[in-house]
This record gives structure tokens, C-alpha cells and sequence, in this order.
């Protein structure tokens, strides 16, 4: 029926990585070539956030569902913690968190027990959210640690920064995930539902799980940015809405579930951040990249299209 | 029987009630509106709210035809912001460059659609990942195009179209519900129409029975397209001049517009006189909201509870398998 | 023991199982015959967890086990095998058999190494030559089915249910099924054996119960049962349906023409139609017959072959060619195919036809599409509440009355049938049967896929048996007879007429 899972999805994440590279490259071709410990720590800061989110609208995806919501998430999740970090940090990451875990509950039982279509749900809870996000927090503000922030963006030896040891840790988990049982039975729902369920696979359950642990990524994005910023503010998230998506369909997860793997979604977010320093570096004006990010999506996905038909048609039709 | 009964309503119902359903809640929500403010039902009140509904329930005809394939767009925002800055770009508030103007602001909009459709249709693209694209890229190219300050307003007659009144209507109203009977029209009574809803509702069957499915999901997001840029062109008249985002505010509450008013997301069911009211809907809705003089962050929220309410509601009187 | 009590179930206006009560127990496979449309596939469902009965109980062991989910029916040792198979395509076979309990390492992975050695030791066990790291997807439908039917063993079920599990496979492959069943019958599970060929019914079952209607009819050892009885006993009259008389063809030049017809699933298929001819298309199911009329619908695609339509070789890349060319095709999955349900009977009668209903505007004459409506429902009898009633409310007969007629209506030359008298009631069959043997006799050319061969014999002037993708067998004049055809379906030797 379809290509290859682990195979697509290794296709998938070694398109994403040659990608990211080929950018990479450019990249550092423009800063002169240099790379430093500070310009690795840099990306990975920057890249943090929309990795998090990413990862997941990842799992998400995967049950062929969408996730419109982990945008403005982040937001109240960065909200809370600013507000409360003064009174007490564990508490604060404490409340972020649980919040986080509450819109994932939200969404789960919108979308797996009233069986909303996932759009129309997470649309409504995304309009929620930067509600909540905005009456919680009207305007920017809130306090961090300094030492916390510190610690987050400069931290840790000159090349294993802090940000970076995160976004592996980050994607590790994920992949770890992927090797469960969660991760078979992700598959098989986001592969084939109905066939899931017949099979006995809980698939409520599952996709329960799915927008859960969604919530809890994208409350982790969200956190990262307050602290890194060392300020709340209560429309942050709104652009990574679609950037999540846009990671996840880079790293070659279709938006028709079932296939995919964490690594193809790191680099996709990897590559959508660097596309700002690049445009930077090329003297390129900020007006370019919402061009740039539209042209690579749909750049990208269409040739995955083009590929994938022209190696039907080589095949002679054959399945 | 019964059983014929039950199962005939299951399919027939949506299509009903949900415009009823959505006039009821409206005129509920003008009685809590004539509660909170004096004179909030008179008529010229309730036309002043019709004109203020016209560019939303403009921009929902596109959404309207996208939703029936099955489909979604999510390019309006930039395409209707496109469409006013290069229309008060090229007109500069001059009369005489009127019609290049509006020529520029729908081509933009269709151009936009048709390469949405051309990506759906023929790439086999998502309609989120396209559009979502597509809605990336019109940015780009409006902040290129405009260098990040947009220039120019619109002429007078477009100002005139937006904001004034024949007799007691206000022109746009007309224009407005002229749009309206004209898309109904074609819907429920062309061929075209039909080729919409069978492709909607099956893309397999409309395939086996000749229909060229492709030909009219790419007629569909160009219509989509073009009704965004025909939005933002009136839009400019009512706001005189052209600003980054413009188009952000339409949206959601365009597609919400039609959920509302009874089509399924999925596709192949629903109407335009649903959307039409789901559109009068919201921005009463927002005006209520506004008396109430709630932060914007509690309207957001009543907002998205508003419309999973509706889904839920309609969910009752259907129970819909889907 | 299993014990199905006063079971009903209706679908919308018809009355699938009619206060069926039945009884299975260990040791005894019991059998499940019955037309299409029986209600044997409901039961069986029900059965299984899979639907829940309208009225009536399900017992196993004394405990109602009664609409439960398809994940408590396993958990109680219920296991189903149906025809759709509920194999996750995009992924391994070994991860499929695994699904529910994969071998997982002391940190919470999955043993990938192990699960691939323990899916293939199964898999060798039961002799299925299919390897654990192939996709599912991948794999031909008869390897699929008998990874789905050992899936269903190693749950060491306390019921097993199969419907139609021998469909898709071939003759060797049901003697390893055979095998299966016997080995599972020792350890003392119930089984329930659905199948609609009657060799399989006296090989694999003990007992026998006959559906007809909805109803139950009979019940008893299969040794007190020929298999004469028990088709009389499935279609409720001695001699079997009513057939129209069979009027000779007009002959003349084919209106349609095929050669060597080369796809991934057809090879080298050729074949004429004459015009008034009926030409039927048998074998067992799967054999590529779904594939040839789709291919002259332009909706299979072919790599190699011509087409050759009224004496002009066309090329047929997507179904709007074959219209054009007064080709019509009347699917075989009604429901997905063939009909819009949630639209009334007026739009999906003009669907095909909205060109001539409207002007060049678009607009259309909703008057002449309303007479349209009232002459089908009067021609066809179509019984409905209304014109505007959503196809989707409508019994299965009346359905598939429908999109015949949207066809005719576009007065083809050539009619494709894909099986179209499948799960459909008599009354209605008789009615098909009487429109095709007319339109036979106006000029047009029929082309009749059908899963029953009395149909055919019936029905058709000459009919093709397809094994593999291939014509084996061509059939025709006094050696076209039900029994020839059962015959070149599963290879044999045929006696009189061509054999390939």
C-alpha cells in the first residue's frame, strides 16, 4: 500500500538532514566561515523552542490528527511561569506544566471522546488558549532567575552548550519513545484506525496519550522561551502554530499518519530556524523568510510528491 | 420504520436545521445584545451589523467552496492582505487607477488560489500544508512588495461602496447579499455546483462517474482566492487604507462561519445561507463581547467555546457517525 | 458452548438477522451458509463484538458477552477473521502479529531482534511462506489472509470465528487453512465457518446451519444435508431463481474489443462483445475479473494492450474516456463507488448525466430531472418515501436500483456489471436480470462480472473463467453449465467447451 515505514521515514529524516546540512553549509560559508562555540549555542537556543513544539505536533500527526493549539500553549505555559517564578521556581515550572497538561486534556477529550475532527477542535482551543494566554498576562512581563537564564542559553562547556544537550536529550526521549509499545500502536493507529481497533490496540487511549504528551512538549517550548527571554508574554507561541506543522511535514512525517520519525522532525525544525541566520548572514532582509518558509514547504512536500509518483510510474505501476 | 425514519433524518438533517439553528442563536444573541444596550435591535442597528458582517461573510464565500470539497484554506489571511496592499499600492487613492487596482487585488487573490488548487489537485498536497504555505509565501511577497510599510489608500468609490448607504442599506449589505444569492445560485443550481458537493462528499464516486475531480478542486481555491481578494479590497474602503495583518483577523472566524452555519468539515455538506448567517453570527457575537467591554483575552475564549458548542450541538441533533 | 439467543439486527430499512438462535460447541465446527445478503456475515459480527444486536444476547460459557468491544471480545478469547482484514498495512508482519504484546527490553523498548525471530518462528511453524520483515502491505491478499488467520490462532482463542477466511485463497492454501482448523477443533475451541462454497463446508464442518432472509432454516449435522437441500434450503425454492429467457445476440461487429491486456494484476487477457451479447466474466474471486472490467473503464492502469471501442482503438486513461465512448460501468462497492448517500435519488440519477440536463450555462432544468426522477422510480420500481429522500436510507435492492438506472440512463452501448447482484434481495435480482436480458436484446453489449455461476449460465451467451489474471476457460453453448464453471474456476479439466 505505502512505502516502506522505516524506510520512508529514514528517507524522510535523511532528506531533512541533507537539507538541514546543505543550509548549514551555506550558512557558515556566509558568516565568513566561521562556526563558533557561540554560533552552535546560538542555534540551539533559538532552535529549542520550535523543536519541543514540533516534536509535539509530531506525535499528533502521527494518529493523523493536527494540532493547532501548541502555539498558544507555549504562551501560557511561558505566561505562568513568568508570573510565578518570583514566588518559586519549582513551583512555577510545577504550575507550567500542569496547565500544559490540562489543554492536552482539553484537546484529548475534544477530539477522542466528543470526536471532534481535530481542526475544528484544536482551532477552538487554539482561540482558547491565546485567551487564556492574554487574560492571564495583557502585556509582556514577569520575572525569571537570572541564574536560570543564564544557565539555559550560556551554560555548560563551550561545546557542549546547555541548549544543546537539551535539544538531544529532547530528541533521544522521542526516538526512545518511538521503540515502546506507544510507539508501535502510534503507528498502527495513524496507519490504519479502524483495522487498529479491530486489532484490539486501545486506541482511544492512544490518541488520549498523543495530544497529552503534545501538550507537555509544547508546555516544555514554552517554558524554555519564557526563561530564555526571561519574560512572558502572551502571544509568543502564535508563530510557532504553523512553524510546528511545517517542522513536522519537513521532517517528511505526511500529514497522512502513521509514518515518520523524530530525527526527520529535529531537522526540520533545525532547518526552519537557520533560515533566519541565513538570512541575516546574506543581508537579506527579516521580510524574506515567511517567503522562504512557504517556498521550502511546498517545495519540499510537492518534489516528495513528484519522487514518489515518478517512482511509480518507473515501477510500471507495480505495488 | 422507524428505523427508515431515524436513519433518512441522520442524513437529511445537518443540512436543515443547521441554518435554523444558527438564526435562533442569533436572535438570541440580540436579545442579550438589547438587554446590555438600548436600541441594539432596531434595524438600523441590525443593518449597521449586516455591514460590518459583509467582509467576513465575503471571505467565507471562498472558504465555504473549499470546505465543500473537503478541503480547507488557510492562505486568506495574507492573501487578502496581498490583494489591499496592492490595490492601494497601485491606486494611491486615485480614482482613475480604480479598475488596474481591483484588477491587481482579485488577480492576486485567484493567482494565490489557483496555485493552491494546482498544488492540491495536481501534487497531491495537503490542503493545510499548501495553504499554509501558500499563506507564508503571499507574506513574503506583500512585505517584499511593500517593503514593510504599505503606502496608498483606496479611492473614493470603494470607500463609498464600503461605507455608504442607499436609502437606508448600506451598499455593501447589497453587495453583500447579491454575492450571496449569486453563489447559492450556483451551487444548488448549476452543474458546477453539483460537481462540488459529489466531489466533497466522494472524490471515488465523482472520479468513477466522469467527474474531473482535479478541475474542480482547482475552481474551488481559486474562488477561494478570489473572494479573499475581493475582501480585502473592500476591507481597504471600510479602513481607507492598506496594514500588515490586515487579514489575520478572517480566518478563523471564516471558517468557523461555516462550521457554523452547518457544513461538514469533512465536506459535501452544507450551504451557503448557513455560512451567511454563521458569519452575522460571530461579528454579533464580537459586538456583544465588546459592550460587555470584556478583555480581548476573555472574548477569545468565549469564542472557542462558542463554536465548539455549536459542533456539539449540531452533533446532538444528528448524531453523525463521522 | 456459544449461544447466540432471539438476535436482531436491522441496517436503516432492512432487517439483516431475524430472531436468529443458534448454538456452537467445541468439537464440532459448525458451518454458516446462506445467500448474499443471508445475514450470516451480520451474525458472525455480532458474534464477534464487532456490531452490537438491536435484541438478543450472546452468551459464551454462560456469560453474556453481549456488544462488547472488539478489545473485550479478544480479552475474553473471541477472535474474528473477516474478509477485511484487520492487518495494519504500513507496517511489518512482525510487528502485525506483535501488535498487542511485542517483547520488550528491561529500559521499555521493544526487542526489535527478538520480535523479528519470534514472528518468524511462527510464522515457520504454521508453514506460511512469508518472511517477518516483509510489509503487509506489500504482500499479494491470499499471504495476507493467512498471516491475519495465524494472528488469529496465537491469540489461543476460546472462539474462532471466520468469514469467508478461504476467499482469497487458493487451493493449497485452503488445505493448510483445513489443517488449521482441525489442529484448533483438538484443543477444543468453537469455531464458526463461514464460506459460499460447499466442498469447504462438508471438508471443514461437523454441523451446518442455513440462513435465509435474515433467518435461520435449518440446522444439523452436514452429513444430513446434500448440497442440492441446502440450496434449496439458502433460496427458498426448489428450482432456484427465475431467470428471463435468453435471447440469441444480434451479432455484427464488436462493440468492444481487448488484447492482450497486460497489468499488474491482468496477463495477456483478450476478448470481443458483440452487440446484444452478454459475455460473463466467472472464476474464483480475485482472480483479476475486478481488474479487466476496470481496465476497460479506464479506471486500472494497464502497461501494455488495446483497446478497440466500436472499431477505433482508444486509449482509456480515466473513466470520462469510457463515458464518452458510451461505455458504463456499474461498480461493485455500491456504497463507496457507486452512489453519493447523503444525496437524494434525484442527484444521484443525474449525476452521470447533468450535460444533457443542463444549458450551457450550468443551470439546470430541475423540471426535466424531476420527470427523469418519476419515470426511473415507476420503470424500476424504486421504493421510497420521496424524490428527495438521501439514497443512504434506501434497502440495499433499491440502492442498487438506483445506480443501475443512473447508467441507463446514459444510454450506453457497453454496460460493465461488476457483481452488481450481490447482497441484493429476489425481487430485485429478478428485476436486474429482466433489464439486462432487455437491453441485451436492444443492441447493447454486456459485460456480466458475477460470483454466481447460475447467473451466468443463465444469464450469459458465452462466459470467460478467470484463474490469475488469465482466461483459462471460455464457455459457451451446452458447455456452459454451472458445474463447468466451478470446474475451470479452480483449474480443472472442463469436459465440453474451450479450455485454455
Amino acid at each position: 500500500m505505502g512505502p516502506r515505514p522505516s524506510g520512508a521515514a529514514r528517507q524522510g529524516a535523511f532528506g531533512a538532514t541533507v537539507t538541514f546540512i546543505v543550509l548549514f553549509v551555506v550558512d557558515f560559508l556566509l558568516k565568513g566561515g566561521h562556526f563558533s562555540a557561540f554560533d552552535l549555542k546560538t542555534l540551539c537556543m533559538n532552535a529549542l523552542p520550535l523543536v519541543l513544539v514540533a516534536l509535539g505536533q509530531f506525535f499528533v500527526v502521527l494518529t493523523n490528527g493536527i494540532d493547532l493549539s501548541l502555539g498558544p500553549m507555549m504562551s501560557v505555559s511561558g505566561a505562568i511561569a513568568a508570573l510565578t517564578f518570583s514566588t518559586s521556581p519549582i513551583g512555577a515550572v510545577l504550575l507550567a506544566m500542569v496547565a500544559a497538561a490540562g489543554g492536552g486534556l482539553a484537546n484529548a477529550i475534544l477530539v477522542v471522546r466528543l470526536r471532534l475532527p481535530p481542526i475544528l477542535a484544536t482551532l477552538a482551543t487554539m482561540s482558547i488558549f491565546q485567551g487564556v494566554a492574554l487574560v492571564i498576562l495583557p502585556s509582556p512581563e514577569g520575572t525569571v532567575p537570572a541564574g536560570l537564564t543564564a544557565f539555559l542559553t550560556n551554560g555548560g562547556p563551550a561545546l557542549l552548550p546547555v541548549p544543546l544537550v537539551l535539544l538531544v536529550c529532547a530528541a533521544l526521549a522521542t526516538g526512545w519513545t518511538m521503540t515502546t509499545r506507544f510507539g508501535i500502536w502510534l503507528r498502527a493507529v495513524g496507519g490504519d484506525e479502524g483495522a487498529a481497533r479491530s486489532s484490539g490496540v486501545a486506541v482511544s487511549a492512544v490518541k488520549f496519550g498523543a495530544y497529552v504528551l503534545a501538550a507537555l512538549l509544547a508546555g516544555l517550548g514554552g517554558l524554555y522561551l519564557a526563561i530564555a527571554t526571561a519574560n512572558g508574554s502572551p502571544t509568543i507561541g502564535d508563530s510557532f502554530i504553523l512553524l510546528s506543522i511545517a517542522a513536522v511535514v519537513l521532517g517528511r512525517v505526511a500529514i497522512v499518519g502513521g509514518r515518520g520519525s523524530p530525527l526527520g522532525v529535529v531537522m526540520g525544525a533545525l532547518t526552519l530556524t537557520i533560515i533566519g541566520s541565513l538570512l541575516y548572514f546574506a543581508n537579506l532582509s527579516s521580510f524574506y523568510q515567511s517567503l522562504i518558509n512557504g517556498l521550502i514547504l511546498v517545495g519540499v512536500v510537492g518534489f516528495d510528491m513528484i519522487r514518489k509518483r515518478f517512482l511509480l510510474a518507473v515501477r510500471g505501476g507495480r505495488q | 420504520m422507524t428505523n427508515t425514519r431515524r436513519m433518512r433524518n441522520s442524513f437529511a438533517r445537518p443540512v436543515v436545521l443547521a441554518p435554523l439553528t444558527i438564526t435562533g442563536c442569533t436572535v438570541l444573541l440580540f436579545l442579550v445584545g438589547s438587554i446590555l444596550a438600548r436600541g441594539f435591535m432596531a434595524p438600523s442597528n441590525v443593518l449597521m451589523l449586516l455591514a460590518l458582517s459583509a467582509d467576513l461573510g465575503i471571505a467565507a464565500i471562498g472558504e465555504t467552496v473549499v470546505i465543500l470539497t473537503g478541503g480547507i484554506d488557510l492562505s486568506i489571511a495574507w492573501n487578502v492582505t496581498a490583494a489591499s496592499i496592492i490595490f492601494t499600492g497601485i491606486t494611491q487613492g486615485n480614482e482613475g487607477h480604480l479598475w488596474i487596482g481591483v484588477a491587481a487585488g482579485l488577480g492576486v487573490g485567484a493567482l494565490a488560489g489557483l496555485a493552491n488548487g494546482l498544488g492540491i489537485a495536481k501534487l497531491n498536497i495537503s490542503p493545510i500544508v499548501m495553504t499554509l504555505g501558500m499563506n507564508n509565501i503571499m507574506q513574503g511577497l506583500t512585505l517584499i512588495y511593500s517593503q514593510g510599510t504599505p503606502s496608498g489608500s483606496a479611492p473614493a468609490s470603494i470607500k463609498e461602496i464600503a461605507t455608504g448607504w442607499l436609502g437606508p442599506i448600506p451598499i455593501i449589505v447589497l453587495v453583500w447579499i447579491g454575492l450571496a444569492i449569486v453563489v447559492s445560485a450556483c451551487l444548488h443550481a448549476t452543474r458546477g455546483g453539483r460537481y462540488l458537493y459529489s466531489v466533497g462528499e466522494s472524490p471515488m464516486v465523482s472520479r468513477l462517474t466522469g467527474i474531473d475531480n482535479d478541475f474542480v478542486l482547482i475552481a474551488a481555491y481559486t474562488v477561494s482566492g478570489f473572494c479573499a481578494g475581493l475582501t480585502g479590497i473592500l476591507f481597504t474602503g471600510f479602513s481607507s487604507m492598506s496594514f500588515l495583518g490586515m487579514g489575520d483577523q478572517f480566518v478563523l472566524p471564516a471558517i468557523a462561519a461555516v462550521v457554523l452555519g452547518g457544513a461538514s468539515i469533512y465536506g459535501g455538506r452544507g450551504s451557503y445561507a448557513g455560512t451567511f448567517v454563521g458569519a452575522f453570527f460571530l461579528t454579533v457575537l464580537t459586538t456583544v463581547l465588546a459592550i460587555v467591554n470584556i478583555s480581548i483575552g476573555f472574548r477569545n475564549i468565549i469564542y472557542g467555546l462558542v463554536i465548539i458548542a455549536a459542533v456539539l450541538l449540531y452533533r446532538a441533533y444528528t448524531r453523525e457517525r463521522e | 458452548m456459544l449461544v447466540l439467543q432471539s438476535i436482531e439486527k436491522s441496517f436503516g430499512a432492512t432487517r439483516a438477522v431475524r430472531d436468529v438462535t443458534l448454538d456452537a460447541t467445541s468439537g464440532a465446527v459448525l458451518g454458516l451458509v446462506g445467500e448474499n445478503g443471508a445475514g450470516k456475515s451480520s451474525l458472525m459480527k455480532i458474534a464477534g463484538g464487532i456490531i452490537r444486536p438491536d435484541q438478543g444476547v450472546v452468551r459464551l460459557e454462560g456469560a453474556s458477552v453481549t456488544g462488547l468491544s472488539p478489545r473485550s471480545a479478544l480479552a475474553r478469547g473471541i477472535v474474528s477473521v473477516f474478509q477485511e482484514l484487520t492487518l495494519i498495512r504500513s507496517l511489518t508482519v512482525g510487528e502485525n502479529l506483535s501488535l498487542l504484546k511485542p517483547p520488550i527490553r528491561s529500559w521499555g523498548s521493544i526487542d526489535k531482534a527478538r520480535r523479528l525471530r519470534e514472528g518468524q518462528k511462527t510464522l515457520d511453524r504454521f508453514d506460511v511462506p512469508v518472511r517477518a520483515s516483509s510489509i503487509v502491505g506489500e504482500l499479494t491478499l491470499g499471504q495476507q489472509q493467512m498471516v491475519e488467520i495465524i494472528r488469529a490462532v496465537t491469540r489461543r482463542p476460546k472462539v474462532l470465528l471466520l468469514d469467508e477466511a478461504t476467499a482469497a485463497l487458493g487451493a493449497p492454501e485452503v488445505k493448510w487453512l483445513a489443517g488449521i482448523v482441525a489442529a484448533e477443533r483438538e484443543r477444543g475451541t468453537i469455531i464458526l465457518f463461514i464460506s459460499h462454497r460447499w466442498e469447504e463446508i462438508e471438508s471443514f464442518c461437523q454441523r451446518v446451519a442455513i440462513m435465509r432472509n435474515g433467518e435461520l432454516v435449518a440446522h444439523s449435522a452436514v452429513e444430513d444435508v446434500s448440497h442440492d437441500r441446502a440450496v434449496e434450503l439458502m433460496t427458498g425454492r426448489p428450482l432456484g431463481i427465475a431467470f428471463p429467457r435468453k435471447r440469441p445476440a444480434s451479432g455484427g461487429t464488436a462493440l468492444l474489443q481487448a488484447e492482450g491486456l497486460e497489468s499488474d494484476v491482468l496477463h495477456g487477457v483478450g476478448l470481443q462483445l458483440a452487440p446484444g451479447e452478454i459475455l460473463g466474466v466467472g472464476g474464483l474471486v480475485g482472480q483479476g475479473q475486478d481488474a479487466l472490467l476496470k481496465s476497460l473503464f479506464g479506471d486500472h492502469p494497464l502497461i501494455s494492450g488495446t483497446i478497440t471501442v466500436a472499431g477505433k482503438r482508444c486509449d482509456l486513461r480515466k473513466p470520462s474516456d469510457a463515458i464518452r465512448r458510451r461505455i458504463a460501468y456499474v461498480p461493485q462497492e455500491r456504497k463507496v463507488e457507486g452512489l453519493l448517500l447523503h444525496k437524494s435519488i434525484a442527484v444521484n440519477l443525474s449525476l452521470a448525466i447533468l450535460r444533457r440536463l443542463s444549458s450551457w450555462m450550468g443551470l439546470i432544468d430541475h423540471k426535466r430531472e424531476q420527470q427523469i426522477l418519476s419515470q426511473s422510480i415507476d420503470r424500476l420500481k424504486i421504493r421510497a418515501a420521496s424524490g428527495a429522500e438521501p439514497v443512504g436510507a434506501l434497502s440495499g435492492g433499491n440502492q442498487q436500483k438506483v445506480l443501475l438506472q443512473k447508467w441507463l440512463l446514459t444510454k450506453p452501448t457497453v454496460l460493465l456489471l461488476n457483481d452488481v447482484t450481490r447482497g441484493v434481495d429476489i425481487g430485485t435480482k429478478t428485476q436486474i436480470y429482466d433489464i439486462v436480458v432487455d437491453l441485451a436484446a436492444s443492441g447493447v453489449g454486456v459485460l456480466l462480472y458475477s460470483t454466481d455461476a447460475h447467473e451466468l449460465v443463465e444469464l450469459g451467451h458465452r462466459v470467460l473463467v478467470m484463474i490469475d489474471g488469465r482466461i483459462n476457460a471460455e464457455l459457451s453453448g451446452y458447455g456452459l453449465t454451472a458445474e463447468a464453471i466451478v470446474r475451470a474456476s479452480i483449474g480443472q479439466e472442463v469436459r465440453d467447451g474451450a479450455a485454455a
